[in-house]
């Protein structure tokens, strides 16, 4: 992973204390609440319904394992003894006391970690596929494209107050978008031209929140050194025609809906005509960021044979069937950890958990581990034949749940138990669901299914994406919840359907089951939720939801 | 199209349109209008029921009679923006009366007239909102509108929204000569809300709502959940409350404010994408 310099530590180093002094005084009333509010948000302090949060960079989500140390440390020296891990691969420590921040994030510097953009009107964290770099079938490494990015946007002075927060997911593996980049201010797709080629193709406008659309492809192909000149291009035209009166249409997809994508598409080449050749990445550093990203001096090894340890542990067999995903080079396995499990929120680790996923990330793998867009952590190059000790391990955990995929590894927003910009509760609806869906069999039979809660619509919990989509709704102070079908982030990306009224948070469950129930009754041989709703459309599933209520 | 007081088609049962508003046809002016507008109407509604036959596009269109100030049929203003949260294509054709400019001015400068190709608005939004200021009188302007829809291959249901008194049995043989769903909702012109000009929209259009806007909403959808119901797609008790939870959830707001923005876009720049900016 990248390093940083001597020039990249200082730098963070003086940011720290920057942020000291203007805590400090904020905090002796020389400064207002207005005027400190900026300056916490530019450090990625937010104020929630009971305390502070502070969201800590995890830029693509790439973390070493004393980073993971250094969090579980601060979680419990500064904070409840747990952090959170959100849906765009960052981490969030959700009650840390106002005037520990700058301590905490002086202890993060240490081993090369901060809050710089993420939070306000600039470019964010750059996402990818979490299994970047080491899943078969990728048609190149994103990473050094996100580091490229990442060396690029940070700190950029004429893109730190955009009109609104922006957004950039990377992808290179051509039969699954892990990374959602249809749903990105502009999702980022490596592919390959008729002469074989690589470079990218450009979506713009895509996103969720209250407004979700799809972005649109305004570059079918574009040469890797072009990359930063032509987001430089599409940056300046939202910065320079985006709107900054209304914060509901300020990001870039409501530019481009307005000016169509063929509109929006013509004022970028206009712009990239001027920035092309000034900006165009050299060779040089090409050649730098992929060195950053070199393969792991992975060991010759043979493919494993584990059906004598299936015949014997069926719950390792599930777990290596479905917790585990094949890796690009031969004897290794890609692992991810589920951080779903009942009387845990989603996507939260304890101390003591981090500190053991540290651990074990040094053990067994090359000192590497992941966040995931679902909320998971995932150890991305363990040696087949250690598999089975690392299983027992996170079996007696309680991190080996064998659900990736499937119904309960839901993604949920922190939802109106923490956020104050929620509509309602989703923590509780998720937990609702995970208990009522406890039966690993069950959980198989329906087949992999993408259900996402969201507490409010500004869509933190991607509910317009899940195959199963939750919205939380606030009507006349009492909560209810819409649910929606149909949605999806991967290629052939579709918003959910509302499937009709809202229910109250108890009903949410039985009717789920019904839903279900709908799907099990309805499918052909290997069709999944998906293919099943497509194919016979919302009207079944609507009659057996609202069964009861008609 | 004869003008001159004949059976107006060739095709006898085109002649049944001109008497769906109980015993009230087309206007000599309405004619005129007519010949104006199309070069051969006849054939326009013949070739679009060909073409609807053929067609897979599913799209609405709402004919409503101009709404006046106080009048709770201004509450089917929001029709459109409900019906595309459930990802339906409307098309909504009224007058540019007072109640209905002070609501959409808000948002965007609604009195200015745009040339816009209705299926690039419809493609980039699913919704067209066809405001008219006319000069034709009320049953005259419910014709115009619904001969518009006719005209229109992609249409399959249409929704007369009107004070008119309608002859069903007459709306029954169009809908059959068209193959096209044809609903008919009767307003109260006497049914009073608040002037449009008092509307606080942020009330209305999102969650936090004191009890006079809790009743108006519960009115407001109660109203718009006869669109969802009698198309077959929910009893009058959940579209009611499906349609009351996209006034809390901000769908409906969602949904106009991006029209409003794309329309003000294209109104400020003639529908140049070339010179296309936002107000600062």
């Amino acid at each position: 992973m990248f390093l940083y310099t001597d020039f990249d530590q200082n730098l963070l180093n003086e940011r720290v204390a920057q942020f000291r002094d203007q805590t400090q005084r904020y905090l002796d009333g020389k400064l207002t609440e207005d005027e400190y509010r900026p300056l916490r948000l530019q450090n990625g302090l937010y104020i929630q319904r009971y305390a502070p949060m502070l969201r800590l960079a995890v830029p693509y989500g790439l973390m070493n394992s004393a980073q993971l140390r250094k969090v579980a440390e601060v979680a419990q020296k500064y904070d409840r003894g747990y952090a959170h891990i959100s849906t765009r691969q960052n981490i969030q420590l959700n009650w840390p006391k106002l005037e520990d921040v700058p301590d905490i994030l002086q202890e993060l510097a240490a081993v090369q970690m901060h809050s710089i953009q993420t939070s306000g009107n600039c470019i964010r964290n750059t996402t990818t596929d979490q299994y970047a770099g080491v899943v078969e079938g990728e048609l190149t490494d994103p990473r050094p494209t996100c580091e490229l990015i990442r060396q690029w946007s940070t700190f950029h002075p004429e893109f730190s107050f955009l009109p609104r927060k922006f957004k950039i997911a990377v992808c290179a593996h051509p039969e699954q978008d892990r990374a959602a980049t249809t749903f990105h201010d502009v999702g980022v797709y490596v592919v390959k031209n008729e002469a074989g080629v690589l470079g990218y193709q450009i979506k713009v406008g895509g996103g969720l929140g209250r407004t979700p659309l799809a972005g649109h492809v305004i570059k079918p192909f574009l040469a890797r050194e072009d990359l930063i000149a032509y987001l430089d291009a599409i940056m300046r035209v939202y910065n320079l025609h985006g709107r900054r009166d209304n914060k509901y249409k300020a990001r870039i997809k409501i530019l481009v809906k307005a000016l169509t994508p063929a509109g929006f598409a013509e004022k970028v080449e206009a712009e990239f005509a001027h920035t092309q050749n000034q900006l165009k990445v050299q060779p040089s550093v090409l050649a730098q960021m992929d060195a950053v990203f070199q393969p792991f001096a992975y060991e010759r090894l043979e493919q494993q044979d584990f059906e004598a340890l299936f015949q014997q542990y069926p719950k390792f067999k599930h777990w290596f069937n479905i917790n585990t995903h094949p890796h690009k080079v031969a004897g290794y396995r890609i692992v991810t950890i589920s951080l779903k499990r009942a009387g845990v929120a989603p996507g939260d680790m304890t101390s003591d958990e981090m500190r053991l996923i540290a651990d074990l990330a040094d053990q067994y793998t090359f000192g590497e581990l992941r966040t995931t867009h679902e909320q998971n952590i995932a150890l991305t190059d363990v040696r087949q034949k250690d598999l089975f000790e690392l299983w027992k391990v996170l079996d007696q955990a309680n991190l080996a749940r064998a659900h990736i995929g499937f119904l309960t590894d839901m993604i949920c927003c922190p939802g109106g138990d923490f956020c104050s910009l929620a509509n309602a509760k989703s923590i509780p609806v998720y937990e609702a669901i995970a208990r009522r869906f406890d039966d690993l069999d069950t959980i198989y039979n329906l087949g992999k299914v993408d259900l996402n809660i969201s507490g409010c619509m500004n869509a933190c919990g991607h509910h317009h994406v899940g195959n199963i989509g939750i919205l939380g709704v606030d009507k006349k102070g009492a909560e209810y919840y819409q649910i929606t079908l149909g949605g999806n982030s991967d290629h052939d990306a579709a918003l959910g359907d509302i499937l009709g009224p809202s229910f109250p948070a108890e009903d949410i469950p039985n009717v789920l089951e019904e839903i279900l129930n709908t799907y099990l009754d309805l499918r052909l041989a290997h069709e999944s939720f998906l293919e099943t709703y497509k194919r016979v459309s919302i009207q079944p599933f609507k009659e057996r939801a609202y069964a009861d209520i008609n | 199209m004869n003008l001159d007081g004949a059976e107006m088609f060739v095709t006898k049962s085109l002649n049944k349109i001109p008497e769906i508003v109980e015993q009230e046809a087309f206007s000599a002016k309405l004619k005129k209008k007519l010949t104006q507008k199309f070069v051969n109407l006849e054939a326009t509604l013949l070739r679009a029921k060909v073409l609807r036959e053929l067609s897979k596009a599913k799209v609405n269109y709402i004919v409503q009679s101009a709404i006046q100030n106080e009048q709770s049929s201004l509450a089917y203003l929001f029709a459109p923006f409900i019906l595309g949260n459930l990802n339906q294509t409307t098309i909504y054709h009224s007058q540019a009366t007072a109640p209905v400019l002070n609501l959409l001015s808000r948002y965007y400068q609604a009195e200015k007239k745009q040339h816009l190709k209705i299926d690039d608005v419809l493609e980039a939004l699913n919704i067209y909102l066809d405001l008219h200021d006319t000069d034709l009188d009320d049953v005259d302007f419910f014709y115009y509108a619904l001969l518009h829809a006719l005209c229109r291959a992609d249409i399959s249901q249409i929704f007369l929204i009107t004070h008119l008194k309608l002859d069903t049995q007459k709306i029954a043989e169009i809908e059959q000569f068209f193959k096209i769903k044809i609903h008919y909702i009767h307003t109260d012109p006497l049914d009073k809300i608040m002037d449009s000009t008092e509307l606080n929209m942020r009330k209305l259009l999102f969650k936090n709502k004191d009890q006079s806007y809790i009743e108006l909403c519960e009115k407001l959808s109660k109203l718009n959940a006869k669109l969802l119901s009698v198309s077959g797609r929910y009893s009058q008790t959940q579209a009611k409350q499906l349609v009351e939870d996209m006034f809390y959830a901000e769908h409906i707001y969602e949904k106009l404010s991006v029209y409003a923005e794309y329309m003000q876009t294209r109104l400020q720049h003639g529908g140049s994408r070339n010179q296309a900016t936002f107000l600062a």
